[in-house]
């Protein structure tokens, strides 16, 4: 079975965020958790809301980071349901 | 609906005893009361608000009685109701007047959630809004009572209410709760504020209440846009020191002040996300009033 390494925002419904500078809060309605997130997190959020489903690499490669970062900061958003492989 | 203005603690007390609806914001309560501690109180700091008959549409039906039994005479206690709940253990009759006080909070606090509140006082001064959130001993009722005697609206001493539909704070203008060293703390630093009976020995040590300022209540039913979000912190000895806070740390240290951030989900993030951005954030440590009064005018100017 493939894993797809393909990402989206859990739904655009349930999730909601906020920028200020450098900082982010995001919010999931379902768990009705709220996190405190460091970049680059709340810049992917915005990428995948704004592009839709992206890789890792290609996130990485359009914002021209490290793919490592990268894909360790998807899986923390993936971890708090912020996000889900599509 | 008539005013507290010019009636005495006995006119009142003979109302109170059937029932008089008290409105302080947004909020009607109608009040049913035999003791002269709340009519006292009533009398002297809700000054200038509406008191009207036992009639009309109310928020909450209140009432502070005495105990049945032995404490009803002997060393006589009451206890604060609403409608057929009685939140709180009994209290020395002395201190019916603190225990209707935080009743009422306890019913906002517990009820209004078509408001994000947050545990919060809140000052508006040029048509922008201070909101301060702060932990008990902070500073925060003695700064706020500093801040209203010297011309500042105060909206509230204890909770922000932020309106779902707008974003702008709700005033409630009920008196200021001072405790301890802060009470004569104000009274020295005005000796024409207008306090209400101290009531000794409660859980949080001697308190005393501050009738708002006149124009406070007279703007009861005008909303604010907010400006600034301070935190608080008396610190003996210090210099008064605004320094810029982060705003996503400001929403989570904000959102941990609130009384019904969660229950109300997503709204409650968009509603604290609302204020965030539309206020710069500090952190403020002070010592001395006189200090901390300057830096809250340039602030507003």
């Amino acid at each position: 079975m493939n894993i797809s390494d393909r990402w989206a925002v859990d739904s655009t419904r349930l999730v909601s965020w906020r920028h200020w500078g450098a900082e982010s809060v995001a919010h999931h309605a379902l768990s009705n958790h709220t996190h405190r997130l460091a970049e680059p997190s709340g810049w992917i959020l915005d990428w995948l809301n704004r592009d839709g489903a992206q890789t890792g690499d290609a996130l990485a490669a359009a914002a021209g980071m490290d793919p490592e970062l990268v894909h360790a900061v998807l899986q923390d958003l993936a971890s708090l349901g912020l996000i889900v492989r599509c | 609906m008539l005013t507290a203005a010019g009636r005495s603690a006995e006119e009142i007390a003979r109302n109170l005893s059937d029932g008089v609806t008290l409105k302080t914001g947004p909020y009607r309560f109608r009040v049913v009361s035999g003791e002269m501690g709340v009519a006292r109180g009533l009398s002297t700091l809700y000054n200038g608000f509406p008191v009207g008959p036992d009639e009309g549409l109310r928020d909450f039906h209140v009432s502070v009685g005495r105990v049945a039994g032995p404490r009803r005479w002997f060393r006589p206690q009451v206890n604060f109701h609403q409608d057929d709940q009685t939140p709180f253990k009994p209290l020395p009759a002395a201190q019916a007047f603190a225990l209707f006080e935080w009743g009422m909070n306890w019913c906002i606090a517990t009820r209004g959630h078509h408001y994000l509140l947050l545990h919060a006082a809140v000052l508006e001064r040029n048509g922008r809004a201070v909101v301060m959130p702060a932990q008990p001993g902070a500073g925060k009722s003695t700064l706020t009572a500093a801040l209203m005697l010297s011309g500042w609206r105060l909206l509230s001493d204890e909770m922000a209410l932020i309106d779902r539909d707008d974003g702008l704070l709700v005033p409630l203008a009920r008196p200021v709760s001072l405790k301890n060293r802060s009470i004569d703390v104000i009274r020295a630093f005005d000796r024409s504020a207008v306090f209400g009976e101290v009531a000794h020995d409660t859980h949080k040590g001697t308190v005393s209440h501050l009738r708002p300022s006149r124009e406070s209540v007279r703007r009861m039913d005008e909303k604010a846009r907010p400006a600034h979000i301070v935190f608080p912190k008396w610190v003996e000895g210090a210099d008064a020191v605004l320094t810029p806070r982060g705003k996503a740390d400001a929403f989570m240290h904000a959102a941990s002040h609130a009384f019904n951030y969660s229950l109300l989900g997503r709204l409650g993030f968009e509603l604290q996300a609302n204020l965030i951005d539309a206020s710069e954030c500090w952190d403020f440590r002070y010592s001395q009033l006189d200090d901390a009064l300057r830096i809250f005018e340039s602030l507003c100017a």
